[in-house]
């Protein structure tokens, strides 16, 4: 019976695009570009932070654990070395409350919850943004502390090739290989990127244990990575896009400081991924229409233990100008889930599909609101109306200066995952589904002086969870319903510079500021691995073809499950320096890092030193 | 004026920022009182900083509290997640698993005296004969997760020296003494095993009891008692679970007070008079129903006098006969002791640390 809803819905998402009739848009459409509004606009009165290829162009050698961990204002959790299990914790919530999206795909394992942000490399990627706070109405399951939106963008405006090669060499044996093309002509573009990453990761570190210096055992890894997209464009209303993304990580499993110097504890997993997206893309008088079918494998093998999980999925989204100042975007996705795990019992599979409606109004030049709604089905499972409103107004808005008052309020939730339903004879599958709420109030500042520019943002939030679902570890283990949490606090950004003025040496700095208490409800206790205070700054210099940036970033003390015992907070200072080439039609940048200057030693997870200092050396040349 | 209020304003933003620090907490330093007890907690896997003692001391004037109790009275942690904590009254013998040592420490001050860790993988727990420690080791752990080599270990009290070892069946738990003989639990297999003291390298008897032995206890007649169990990986019928008598005389299965519920631990304290043996039933796992039960040795039937969930140590104060249960909510806060009169009314409850497990009065 699934089947033939999922396959009536794959239908019905080809037939909305080809019933409709061939005109020219009339509408917000570049000129040969295909565009339909990302739920971001809908995301108005939502603090998101976008990191810019400019700016991912110094970080593109390391991973998306890495980049959040240097630009953003959230907690990154390392079990050790780079490489090694990284999930992420934004505004006190827990790993699996993140949404990470590619191509409309949540790239969360459906058996885990959550992305191995060690797997992700940023070399892929154009840009991303990170949408703070709760966005289930946008981007559905798991959207509760934030979301993750990964972009690699096609230029149809560039005729040209272009290539680029990157190679890094760097401590404990780091070494990266990467290649990135955009090339073809005419209807025709594609995209195709290539990377190996390996480490070592045998650093120094004190073992509080055994007493001495020792070097981190059984942490290395490699990562093996091919990105490949085509797009043609038969005509100019329409375009047709294959993107085909498939990684591999081979790695050893760091041992806590107390075992590492016993090989039995040594452990090893490969994860495997494969992710395939065919895009349809239409204009069409009224309305801008894309949909979408994606098949994900995923698999992580632990010594022949396989959890891992195949999905197709189906997407439909269609776009319109209601008026010149009201947009509304629909649509509606359907996925099947047919799970790989050997807790499991034989034929579970799983079903899920969710409609939602999106529309904005600017109701005057400074005023905005927009809506989402979103209603999920799961098989067996009930999931909560989802919600959300966003609102803008521009309390100054000069040609030099504006300053905007924002606000968001949406319900969120979280389907549980498939092993918290299917795992062990204890399986649950009636376990009730995370829910919550988040409020956001903020402020964003934008000051264009003479030669400086200055922008300052503030954004207030309060986040509730209900259903918490824990772990419970029994005979066998499972999964439940236990707790409820709450946090709030405060994100700030200060950013002034003068890098849009005629002056010959360029500088930037900037401040960021987080704090967040959050708490279980039943326990006067700051959660487990989530800092109240959270501090970054940098100072960028530009001169010439010269460049350079000092970073530094502080992590508040952070409880653990020992009432006594608090991880120590920790400054890391780090030092880039940048110089380009142009060679005939090239470009070339080398780029010499030193990390964690000071040496400090720190663990983002008890029982799992960092690296001290650290080198790299990178090479990126663009032709 | 305005130039103050927004000095203000900054400076009262700067408080904010400098007094919502996560605080370190402080705990009371360790003060051995006339009397009182320690709670072993086992802290949380992969986490050896989750484990240590709490105690409390009692004076004539004075009840404090100090929940590191083995740091504070030895300036170190204990370096692991303890899994035995057994005394003889003089000496208490601390088995931490991750790091796979021996501590031996005074049972009042909790001052270290020795610690063994050569030949030393993965201990469990102790029975004592005159200086002399026996301590059961599970062996090596294997990348299957398996353990080898199992034995017990043969520990001088007086001068921490490991004199002897012999090698017993597979996952050794409990371990008892009774009349020259040495009792051992390995839970892996359905036989209490019986070692002569006296020629510790000969063949152990064995004593079937279609069950995983886990833990003995002695009543107040020095009968000896063991907890018969299952496991995840060794089916056990309903009707073999529960608490078995040992005839120690012939060394034969006498009797078994059957208990299907009983936890797959087989956690068993005799009461302080030895009249009656606690039990826990079901698994001790956090929001996991729990029940502790009191076994009538001579009736050979139980009865349960407290429920709750999370129950993972039980044991009762000589002085006042109330019953403290160490429970854990789960592994990421701290657990409790509850104390409960000793028909199972709820007197008190006290924070502890995190999975609390053993208790030791004296």
């Amino acid at each position: 019976m699934k089947f033939y809803i999922f396959a009536t819905l794959l239908l019905l998402c080809f037939q909305q695009v080809y019933s409709q009739d061939y005109h020219l848009p009339d509408r917000e459409l570049k000129e040969v570009e295909i565009v339909s509004k990302s739920m971001k606009y809908y995301s108005q009165g939502t603090h998101i932070q976008s990191i810019d290829s400019a700016n991912m162009k110094f970080h593109n050698e390391g991973t998306l654990a890495s980049l959040l961990r240097e630009e953003a204002s959230v907690y990154i959790r390392e079990y050790g070395a780079p490489g090694q299990l990284s999930s992420i914790s934004i505004r006190g919530t827990s790993p699996v409350n993140t949404a990470i999206m590619w191509n409309g795909i949540n790239l969360n394992s459906m058996t885990l919850g959550q992305t191995d942000m060690s797997t992700i490399n940023t070399f892929y990627f154009d840009n991303i943004d990170l949408q703070y706070g709760a966005s289930s109405a946008q981007y559905g399951t798991g959207a509760v502390g934030g979301s993750i939106i990964l972009k690699d963008n096609i230029d149809w405006s560039n005729p040209k090739s272009q290539f680029e090669f990157q190679t890094a060499y760097g401590s404990f044996n780091q070494q990266f290989y990467g290649f990135k093309g955009e090339y073809g002509k005419g209807k025709w573009k594609h995209k195709t990127v290539a990377l190996y990453q390996k480490s070592d990761n045998n650093y120094p570190f004190y073992n509080e244990y055994d007493k001495e210096e020792q070097s981190v055992n059984n942490a290395g890894f490699e990562h093996y990575g091919l990105l490949h997209e085509t797009y043609f464009k038969p005509s100019e209303k329409s375009e047709i896009s294959v993107n085909l993304w498939s990684t591999m990580d081979v790695r050893g499993i760091q041992p806590i400081m107390i075992d590492n110097m016993n090989p039995n504890f040594n452990d090893s997993t490969i994860n495997t991924a494969f992710r395939g997206v065919i895009n349809y893309k239409l204009n069409t008088d009224k309305w801008t229409h894309i949909s979408s079918i994606a098949y994900i494998k995923d698999e992580l093998d632990n010594k022949g233990s396989i959890i891992g999980t195949e999905r197709l999925q189906a997407d439909y989204r269609g776009e319109t100008s209601l008026s010149n100042s009201i947009s509304l975007q629909t649509g509606f996705t359907a996925m099947n889930i047919w799970p790989d795990v050997y807790a499991y019992n034989a034929n579970t599979e799983e079903f899920r599909a969710s409609v939602f409606l999106a529309l904005r109004y600017d109701i005057t030049s400074r005023f905005s609101a927009s809506t989402v709604l979103r209603q999920t089905f799961v098989s067996g499972l009930n999931a909560p109306f989802t919600p959300s409103i966003d609102l803008s107004y521009a309390l100054i808005k000069d040609f030099d200066k504006s300053l905007k008052i924002k606000s968001s309020a949406g319900r969120s939730y979280r389907i549980p995952t498939m092993n918290e339903r299917y795992w062990g004879e204890k399986a649950n599958p009636d376990i009730e589904p995370e829910d919550g709420y988040n409020v956001d109030l903020g402020l964003d500042y934008s000051h264009d002086f003479a030669t400086l520019t200055l922008n300052a943002n503030v954004t207030g939030f309060y986040l509730r969870t209900y259903n918490k679902i824990l772990w419970v570890p029994g005979n066998p283990t499972y999964a439940k319903n236990i707790k409820n949490t709450k946090s709030f606090g405060i994100e700030s950004n200060v950013n002034l510079g003068n890098q849009h003025s005629k002056q010959q040496i360029k500088w930037k700095v900037g401040l960021a500021y987080t704090f967040t208490d959050a708490q279980n409800t039943d326990k006067d206790k700051q959660l487990i691995y989530v800092p109240k205070n959270l501090f970054k700054s940098f100072v960028n210099l530009g001169f010439k073809t010269w460049s350079m940036s000092v970073d530094h970033n502080f992590v508040g003390k952070r409880t653990t499950s020992n009432d006594y015992y608090n991880l120590d907070a920790y400054h890391i200072i780090n030092l880039g320096v940048n110089k380009s080439f142009k060679i005939n039609k090239s470009n070339l940048l080398l780029t010499l890092k030193a990390n964690n200057i000071t040496d400090a030693q720190y663990q983002n997870y008890e029982e799992y030193p960092m690296p001290g200092t650290n080198y790299m050396l990178k090479a990126n040349i663009i032709f | 004026m305005k130039n103050n209020y927004n000095f203000q304003l900054v400076f009262a933003l700067i408080a904010i920022l400098f007094t919502s620090c996560i605080e370190d907490k402080e705990t009371t330093p360790y003060v051995p009182g006339s009397e009182g007890f320690h709670v072993a907690h086992s802290g949380a896997f992969s986490k050896p900083k989750t484990a240590s003692v709490s105690a409390i001391s009692m004076t004539d004037t004075d009840t404090t509290f100090s929940h590191l109790a083995y740091k504070s009275a030895n300036g170190e942690e204990l370096g692991g997640n303890i899994e035995g904590f057994d005394s003889n009254g003089q000496l208490t013998v601390i088995t931490t698993a991750s790091t796979s040592q021996i501590i031996i420490c005074d049972t009042k001050t909790l001052e270290k005296r020795f610690v063994v860790t050569d030949s030393v993988d993965n201990p469990r727990y102790t029975a004592f004969d005159g200086n002399k420690a026996y301590v059961t080791v599970w062996g090596p752990i294997q990348p299957d997760y398996s353990y080898i080599n199992p034995k017990v270990l043969v520990i001088n009290l007086s001068t921490g020296k490991l004199e002897n070892w012999f090698s017993v069946g597979s996952n050794p738990e409990g371990i008892a003494i009774k009349d020259g003989k040495l009792y051992v639990a390995p839970s892996y297999t359905a036989n209490v095993e019986v070692y002569d003291l006296s020629d510790l390298s000969a063949a152990p008897e064995l004593i079937n009891i279609d069950a995983a032995p886990q833990h003995f206890a002695f009543d107040a007649d020095n009968n000896l008692w063991v907890s018969a169990t299952g496991a995840w990986n060794f089916v056990v019928a309903d009707e073999n679970k529960g608490l078995a008598k040992l005839n120690t005389s012939n060394n034969t299965l006498e009797t078994l007070i059957n208990y299907t519920g009983i936890g797959g631990d087989g956690y068993i304290k005799a009461s302080s008079d030895g009249s009656t043996i606690y039990g826990i039933g079901a698994e001790a796992w956090p929001s996991t129903t729990t029940e502790i039960v009191e076994f009538n040795l001579s009736s050979k039937k139980y009865d349960t006098i407290i429920t709750g969930e999370g129950f993972k140590g039980v044991g009762q104060n000589p002085a006042s006969k109330d019953i403290y249960v160490a429970v854990t909510p789960d592994y990421e806060n701290s657990g409790l002791v509850n104390v409960y009169t000793e028909t199972g009314t709820k007197k008190g409850s006290m924070e502890v640390g995190l999975a609390p497990y053993h208790f030791i009065f004296y």
